[in-house]
């Protein structure tokens, strides 16, 4: 349709997902540094944020941003992965200010910390909980190739390597 | 009271007893209290609704005498928990109950503020299972989200216990 | 001891002291909540005054969090669907739909056509019920006592109704992978057609009373204007963008169900709409939705109302799912992750709440205080949608 901008990002991996299966039309895999500049331009096409979330699989957190249009709606799915052991990625709530809200609850809930946050403190939970509760026991975890129904991708061997390569460094 | 739960201090429960302390005017005073209960506006989730509801037309609760809900606890002399405590209101919960003046009554409506209701899952972390944790609570009124009429039900009960004895007839089964 | 010190001294919690001084020395930081008679929930705003006029409003979340979405790894996909009715209780047939819609998608599940009319039109009268409770509400911050209680009387008799089919007043349960539990009885059928009809001679009632009201006037115009710019920064959506002026609605950006086939309107606001602008849209949101309900109604069709190949256990495949729909507040999404297991591996709850709420601290800069609870109340907050 009218995705060109998402096929001009810079990014790792771009691909065509089935709208109505998945309920998004480009899904893109970015790495930390790549974010800022995809978020930004996304507010250039026009696209709102509609959510922040994150899935915690086994090679680290997914950190999943949603995008949508009000001019040309058709759902764009940014995903960001992030070790366990060091998950930071930058914010963009300086471009997209709802931003704010949504990664502080993504902090909440997993421990993510979003670099260059005005105000990273607890959203929803109460502030002496201690831990996150959304974190899974390292057993429960499942691994990320399939998790993304991504379609035309059918080796699942494929999408191991990829999942290695859009690791952050 | 249920045994206290370990995350929060719960709430100082003793009432003392009145300065004049005469049978008879206790008596005739408690039915004036029953009569004319002030409910706090603690409406926390969807039982809040409910709750709104039976200050409504058609389910009236003023016909009973309790349509002055004020929203300061200074004012009020019953407290309807309407709604999920979550541990971090629960100090403010705490707090609203100590203020009341005595005598003070509190109506758990709905399961969240029995026991917790449909939010209890093993390995909960958010909510209090019942609010008698932290106050004492005086009448139960089971349902998620219970009727208007239970709440009204929950009502004359309460009444019951303040003066003795059920005041309104029992409506007919059909 | 300097005003400075006084501060620091000062008792508060966490969210108050972490409020650094503000430019002036003569402003007071006043809580508002979480416990207040505003009945939007519970809410907590730490105001910084400055006199009358916020200087600062930072809203403290979290009061009623109730673990929806870790409930959502907990339990299997069918336990969950009580959940969904107690996110927002006001819209629950929404949030039904949202995350029935996101596992049917997920699965690959279709629905039944006359569950597919069933849905738009008990959930449009959801809605409708749910602008009352916000209209009344709404009214009686700003200090009106009468409009609530027609709002609830004429809302009575649409719980009335929704309980014939649903079983429930308030927290709604009724659809299922497939389709909906329970058809609706000719009773059901009659009785809405004749509450659609009284609806439309008490609509020019409230206008005459309320809408055309000086004093409501006074206090919603010109309160609380949000700019397109504001609005798509905060993820706006639902009658606070509408009242902005752009025509996005979830039933006609991305269609699902059968709302393609009925003809209905989508009310919008002028450009920097403020809080009279969301109103009005809300007002011409419940006659759109009798609109759609009376349309339904004529052409519901006969059949099932689950799917014949709905299956009777759910088997979720691998994959990720997102599904939106139109809620009373806005654009409800339920972004549904599944690792192949009995329970769903992540469910994200996509509030319209948060996002609205979200841009309150910069709306309200320079208000004043009572303008401030005019704003909260056009934004058609519910705060257990907002914590989940």
């Amino acid at each position: 349709m009218h995705f060109d901008w998402v096929d001009r990002l810079d990014a790792e991996r771009k691909t065509d997902t089935d709208y109505g299966k998945t309920g998004s039309y480009r899904e893109v895999f970015l790495r930390t540094d790549q974010l800022e500049a995809a978020a930004q331009s996304a507010w250039d096409e026009g696209y709102f944020l509609e959510d922040v979330s994150v899935v915690d699989v086994q090679e680290g957190f997914l950190v999943v941003y949603h995008f949508d249009s009000w001019e040309r709606p058709g759902r764009v799915t940014f995903k960001v992965l992030v070790p366990h052991d060091n998950p930071r990625v930058p914010t963009i709530s300086g471009i997209h200010s709802g931003a704010a809200w949504h990664e502080r609850e993504s902090f909440d809930f997993f421990g993510v910390i979003f670099e260059g946050h005005p105000d990273l403190k607890p959203l929803l939970l109460p502030e002496d909980l201690g831990f996150h509760p959304l974190v899974k026991k390292p057993e429960d975890r499942a691994p990320l190739q399939g998790l993304a129904a991504v379609a035309g991708d059918s080796k699942e061997a494929k999408e191991a390597k990829e999942a290695e390569a859009v690791k952050a460094p | 009271m249920a045994p206290a739960d370990p995350g929060v201090v719960p709430a100082v429960a003793e009432q003392t007893p009145p300065f004049v302390n005469i049978r008879l005017a206790n008596q005739f005073l408690d039915v004036c209290r029953a009569m004319s209960l002030w409910p706090l506006t603690f409406g926390l989730a969807c039982c809040a609704i409910e709750m709104m509801a039976v200050g409504m037309a058609r389910f009236d609760i003023s016909r009973f005498g309790a349509e002055v809900f004020r929203p300061s606890p200074r004012q009020s002399d019953l407290m309807i928990v309407a709604g999920t405590v979550s541990r971090k209101l629960a100090p403010a919960v705490v707090r609203l109950y100590e203020q009341m003046p005595a005598p003070k009554w509190v109506i758990a409506l709905g399961n969240c503020a029995i026991s917790g209701g449909p939010f209890y899952f093993e390995g909960q972390y958010g909510i209090i299972e019942g609010v008698d944790k932290i106050i004492p609570v005086d009448v139960y009124v089971p349902g998620c989200p219970p009727r208007p009429e239970g709440l009204l039900e929950g009502l004359f009960k309460l009444q019951e216990k303040i003066t003795g004895r059920r005041w309104w007839p029992r409506p007919a089964a059909k | 001891m300097r005003p400075e010190e006084a501060f620091r001294t000062l008792s508060g919690d966490f969210y108050t002291r972490s409020l650094q001084p503000g430019p002036t020395e003569d402003t007071l930081i006043l809580n508002m909540g979480p416990q207040h008679p505003s009945t939007h929930g519970v809410l907590r705003i730490v105001l910084e005054l400055d006199g009358e006029y916020i200087v600062r409003a930072e809203p403290v979340l979290g009061y009623i969090h109730r673990m929806h979405e870790k409930m959502g790894e907990v339990k299997t996909f069918a336990q969950y669907l009580p959940n969904m009715g107690r996110v927002d209780y006001l819209h629950a047939l929404a949030w039904n739909w949202a995350y029935v819609g996101a596992v049917e998608k997920l699965c690959g599940i279709e629905v039944s056509e006359r569950a597919e009319y069933i849905r738009v039109i008990t959930a449009e009268m959801n809605r409708i019920s749910s602008h009352f409770v916000w209209w009344g509400a709404y009214l009686l911050d700003l200090g009106a006592f009468t409009p609530i209680m027609y709002a609830f009387d004429d809302r009575e008799w649409l719980l009335d109704l929704l309980q014939i089919v649903t079983g429930s007043r308030l927290t709604y349960c009724y659809f299922r992978f497939g389709g909906v539990s329970d058809d609706v009885t000719p009773e059901f059928v009659e009785g809405t057609f004749r509450w659609c009809e009284r609806m439309r001679s008490r609509l020019p009632m409230y206008k005459a009373l309320v809408t055309d009201n000086i004093i409501l006037r006074k206090r919603c115009e010109e309160i609380g204007p949000i700019d397109l710019d504001m609005a798509r920064r905060y993820g706006a959506t639902g009658p606070v963008l509408r009242g902005s002026g752009v025509a996005y609605d979830v039933r006609r950006a991305e269609p699902y169900s059968v709302y393609d086939r009925f003809h209905f309107e989508i009310p919008v606001g002028k450009a920097g709409g403020d809080a009279m602008d969301r109103y009005l849209v809300r007002m011409a949101e419940m006659e759109q939705s009798l609109n759609i309900i009376e349309q339904a109604l004529r052409r519901l069709p006969p059949g099932p109302v689950m799917h014949e190949k709905a299956p009777k256990r759910l088997k979720a495949p691998k994959g990720e799912a997102y599904f939106a729909v139109e809620g009373a507040r806005g654009k409800i999404g339920v972004h549904l992750v599944s690792d192949g297991g009995k329970n769903p591996y992540r469910v994200k709850l996509r509030a319209p709440g948060f996002s609205n709420l979200s841009l309150f601290s910069e709306l309200a800069k320079g208000v004043l205080l009572a303008d401030a609870v005019s704003i909260l109340g056009s934004l058609d907050l519910v705060i257990p949608e907002i914590d989940r």
